[in-house]
């Protein structure tokens, strides 16, 4: 299979070249995105589904509202006019065929990369089970999640939350009194949809939550769901449901705040930093773990606001 | 002897065909129709049934009752969400040239 693999590389590298090269924003943003969905593919390859997961829901989900927002915000485009388009000449079959060739590529990549990264999570799931038993042994702790989340990669997992937090502070102070406006209703289908679908968004993400693979990658997957569940809410205009913003602040220091009161059990009791009693391994991981989750799912969506706060409001 | 198993999964490739067929209609569509609401229209039925054929093949072809509710359930959110989203395209449009006219 190392002719998919080569494949695969020279794709990033194209739409990499592809998400820098253009003169326009928009363009630009496309090939990001589009890079974004072949990296997916590439964890894949590697046999990382939770990191093809996360790159799914973040890199594609979440980064393209808010690339998308930030790309219609720009200045227009330097570069000439582009051509007006001619549809009558006979001969150009060529471009004409890129043009319509393309976008059916692109979509039948996107459409395989889901079903992959679907009937791959199928079949992956219980790899873990099978490696992590062994490598149990020298930690002292016996739930699997437990040892992922809080011994192996303990430090990476509370610093990416720190990461997410100051950024969700640095919007908060850049644009902190113009997150207050709310979205003009686009229509009742929409806000009635997303009323419908909002239920479903939250099993989803509490589900990502509670049965995610992993034990870290299952809090961030869980934030980006309902980060963008509060974003669809936002841009409906969806008025009856509650106004999640003044919690905002709260929700940020809450991931990082509980996850270094946790850490601090460990010397509290006479152990080391972030090592505790593995009899509270559960009850800890699961406090911390949602903590975790409603602070990223707050950082994502103030990142969301920060960039959506000059436009389109209406006070 | 034609078996059971392979039966279906002829089944399953039937389905997916059709429905990679519907979604490559509704692509063309939405690149070769001229005004917006044509092209809402491609997107918003021929995807939606492409997905709903290549969600059934899927779920013939894993042959689990489990992942034919979830792939049920995915073709139902789909459903709405490419009409909520065309609907909103099509009144944007609608302003947009009102208030150009």
């Amino acid at each position: 299979m190392t002719v998919v693999d080569l494949a695969l590389g020279l794709a990033v590298v194209v739409t990499a070249g592809a998400a820098l090269l253009p003169r326009r924003r928009m363009t630009m943003v496309m090939g990001f995105l589009v890079m974004a969905v072949i990296m997916a593919l590439v964890w894949l390859r590697l046999g990382s589904v939770d990191v093809a997961l996360a790159e799914t829901a973040l890199g594609t989900g979440l980064l393209s509202a808010i690339l998308v927002l930030l790309a219609r915000g720009g200045p227009a485009p330097q570069g000439p006019e582009e051509p007006p388009r001619d549809d009558g000449a006979a001969g150009r079959w060529l471009p004409r065929l890129a043009r319509a060739g393309a976008p059916v590529l692109a979509w039948a990549v996107v459409t395989g990369v889901f079903m992959k990264v679907w009937l791959e999570v199928e079949r992956l799931l219980p790899a873990w089970e099978e490696t992590l038993p062994a490598a149990m042994g020298p930690t002292g702790v016996e739930h699997e999640v437990t040892a992922v989340l809080l011994t192996f990669r303990s430090y990476d997992t509370l610093l990416e939350s720190a990461v997410l937090m100051l950024a969700g502070v640095a919007v908060l102070a850049v644009t902190g009194t113009e997150l207050g406006g709310r979205t003009a209703s686009p229509g009742t289908t929409m806000s009635w949809w997303t009323r419908v679908s909002a239920p479903a968004l939250v099993v989803v993400g509490l589900w990502l939550l509670f049965a995610g693979s992993s034990g870290s990658g299952g809090a961030f997957q869980a934030g980006a769901v309902l980060a963008g569940l509060m974003m669809l809410a936002d841009a409906s205009g969806a008025r009856s449901l509650p106004d999640l913003r003044r919690a905002m602040p709260w929700g940020l220091a809450a991931g990082v705040l509980v996850f270094l009161a946790a850490a601090a059990l460990g010397p509290m009791t006479g152990r080391g930093w972030l090592d505790w009693e593995p009899s509270w391994g559960f009850p800890v991981i699961l406090t911390v773990e949602i903590a975790l989750t409603v602070g990223i799912a707050a950082a994502l969506h103030l990142l969301y606001l920060g960039v959506r706060a000059r436009r389109e409001v209406v006070a | 002897m034609v078996s059971l198993e392979l039966l279906r999964e002829i089944g399953a490739a039937l389905l997916l065909i059709t429905g990679a067929f519907f979604f490559t209609a509704g692509t063309v569509g939405l690149i070769r129709f001229p005004d917006v609401r044509s092209r809402l229209h491609a997107l918003a039925k021929a995807d939606t049934l492409g997905l709903g054929l290549v969600l059934l093949g899927v779920g013939v072809l894993l042959g689990s009752w489990t992942a034919g509710v979830v792939l049920l359930a995915t073709w139902i959110l789909a459903l709405g969400a490419a009409s909520a989203s065309a609907h909103v395209l099509a009144r944007l449009e609608r302003e947009q040239r009102e208030g150009a006219s």
